[in-house]
């Protein structure tokens, strides 16, 4: 089934006074199932924000649908079932962690247990238990990031909506963050996460989509959208009687400490690990590395924009 | 309703850390305090000197706190990004409007009770007698500073701060010259007594909501007076806050 419903999704930014408009999202056609987490992924300005939005009911289309559990984005029924966080969220100074997400539990159906305890559940998650009667003023940007993430979290939403979860964080805060997400994702929620980490993507995300400039430039799965290696790199312990032969295959052995490694072709392989064998040696690494996320991102951006020139 | 609620009671806790508040509250109980010791005039003026400046100080302060409030209550929320993560909660927009505007209609009340009950007890200690008379007075300055603070909300649901602010002065002194733009119509013709036609019926007379001379005079107040002019503010304040709800609708966050 599908959560998310877009289709046809335009948004053009128009000046007060007239002029010409700024084409922020062209066309997006898009479905997210449920349980899925995708990845949105683009350079800045590339319509990220804006399709959050939309789907939010911040932002009005000038065409276009989207729909959230088969019903208008601005149901009442959409918004008890969505969670959201912002980038680098603000929020309001004057209150504690603990106030704030009751303030924001306050929006939904809960009785004072069931608020008080969810309050408390949501703090030890994100490991803020201890400063919850601290003033948010006084929080550093990784302690309202996790306020953040707790509350988009207040209503145990089916879906969430993450905005650079991990910008501004610490390697620990970014990895404490990422398992989080991790955890969530094995609960069965549907994640729509956006982010200029494409490791973080990579590692986090079932499906991903590209957009540049307003447009979807492609959509997929890691294993649709990166090619199978054509080469794998080995490192091998053997003697140097072995280069030889290597050579006489068309590769170029390099030793380092000691250590034969070679950049292999896939069809060749199985031949080279016959080789090691053959000559005594011992195979230490053997990497078949697909191309990367950010290879393909950079590569498809770049493309792209050779197209439109 | 219980999101209007929960946005109302943030706004106040809010409004009540905000040290803008915090000085003009203590500035305009300086005031009145300060008009205590004036003791140079005769011992009868002296009640009614006190009286005309304290209803003063409650009108120039509450209405600088009214548009302060109504400045702060929209635009903030927008431009701090605070207000993605509440209507990304079943708050609709209207209740988030309404919400602000009964938070900003709380803490306006709180000061007015505050400023004149400190009136109240100043003119208690020179007179030795309770003024209760001055408290409808008090109240018509209160819905004025209502009007003022809803028209600010309005307008900062489109526009920028400033011209909040400046449509909120506007607001204020036109109500205030009713009269004068009335006598000002008489003699004129074509399109400057048409466009001050349209002035007399947009904005509402705030001067009739002004009952400083009547408590200073002692003059009795007829209740259907009160009640004509109470209806008159309610009614703009109805148009005014569903106009500015649906401007904060079609906005575009």
């Amino acid at each position: 089934m599908a959560v998310v419903e877009i289709s046809g999704l335009t948004k053009i930014y128009r000046p007060l006074l007239g002029g010409v408009g700024i084409l922020a999202l062209n066309d997006l056609t898009l479905n997210i199932e449920q349980g899925e987490t995708f990845g949105l992924v683009g350079p800045n300005g590339s319509g990220k924000t804006t399709t959050i939005k939309l789907l939010l009911g911040l932002l009005y289309p000038n065409r276009g649908s989207c729909r959230l559990f088969d019903r208008k984005v601005f149901d009442m029924k959409v918004k008890e079932r969505i969670g959201y966080m912002p980038e680098a969220p603000y929020f309001y100074d004057h209150l504690t962690g603990e106030q704030l997400l009751n303030y924001y539990a306050s929006f939904f159906r809960m009785n004072g247990k069931h608020r008080r305890d969810r309050v408390d559940e949501l703090l030890s998650m994100v490991g803020m238990q201890e400063r919850r009667k601290m003033l948010l003023r006084h929080y550093s940007r990784g302690m309202l990031q996790r306020i953040g993430l707790a509350q988009a979290l207040v209503n145990d939403p089916e879906l969430l909506i993450l905005d650079e979860p991990t910008s501004g964080l610490d390697p620990i805060g970014s990895y404490q963050i990422r398992n989080l997400v991790m955890e969530l994702k094995k609960l069965g929620k549907t994640i729509i996460l956006c982010s200029h980490l494409l490791g973080e993507v990579e590692t986090l995300c079932d499906r991903i989509g590209l957009l540049h400039r307003g447009n979807l430039l492609a959509c997929g799965s890691l294993s649709d959208l990166l090619p199978e290696a054509k080469e794998a790199r080995m490192t091998a312990k053997v003697g140097e009687a072995a280069d030889g032969e290597l050579k006489a295959m068309g590769l170029r052995p390099e030793r380092v400490n000691g250590s034969v490694q070679v950049v292999v072709p896939s069809d060749q392989v199985e031949q080279v690990i016959d080789l090691v064998r053959r000559c005594g040696g011992t195979l230490h690494e053997l990497q078949r590395s697909r191309q990367t996320l950010e290879d393909f991102f950079v590569q498809t951006v770049r493309q792209r924009e050779v197209v439109q020139q | 309703m219980r999101a209007a609620k929960s946005i109302a009671l943030n706004m106040v806790g809010e409004a009540l850390n905000r040290l803008v508040f915090q000085i003009l509250l203590v500035f305009a109980i300086c005031f009145m305090v300060g008009g205590f010791f004036f003791t140079y005039l005769d011992p009868g003026e002296e009640g009614k000197m006190l009286k005309d400046l304290g209803l003063t100080v409650i009108t120039i302060f509450g209405m600088l706190m009214a548009i302060f409030l109504g400045v702060g209550t929209v635009a903030p929320e927008v431009d701090r990004r605070t207000i993605y993560c509440l209507i990304a909660k079943p708050v609709k927009r209207h209740a988030f409007f309404m919400g602000k505007f009964l938070g900003t209609a709380v803490i306006l009340g709180i000061s007015c009770l505050v400023m004149g009950l400190f009136l109240v007890i100043a003119l208690y200690v020179k007179e030795q007698d309770w003024n209760w008379g001055l408290m409808p007075a008090i109240g018509l300055t209160y819905l004025t500073l209502l009007l003022v603070a809803a028209v600010v909300m309005a307008v900062s649901t489109f526009a920028s701060q400033l011209l909040s602010i400046v449509a909120g002065f506007v607001f204020w002194g036109l109500g205030h010259s009713q009269s004068f733009l009335g006598t000002l119509r008489l003699h004129s013709e074509g399109a400057s007594r048409t466009m001050l036609d349209v002035v007399g019926r947009l904005f509402p007379n705030l001067a009739a909501m002004d009952l400083r001379q009547w408590v200073v005079d002692q003059v009795y107040i007829p209740p259907s007076y009160l009640m004509v002019v109470t209806a008159m503010a309610a009614a703009y304040l109805v148009v005014i806050l569903v106009i500015g709800m649906i401007a904060f609708n079609q906005r575009q966050l």
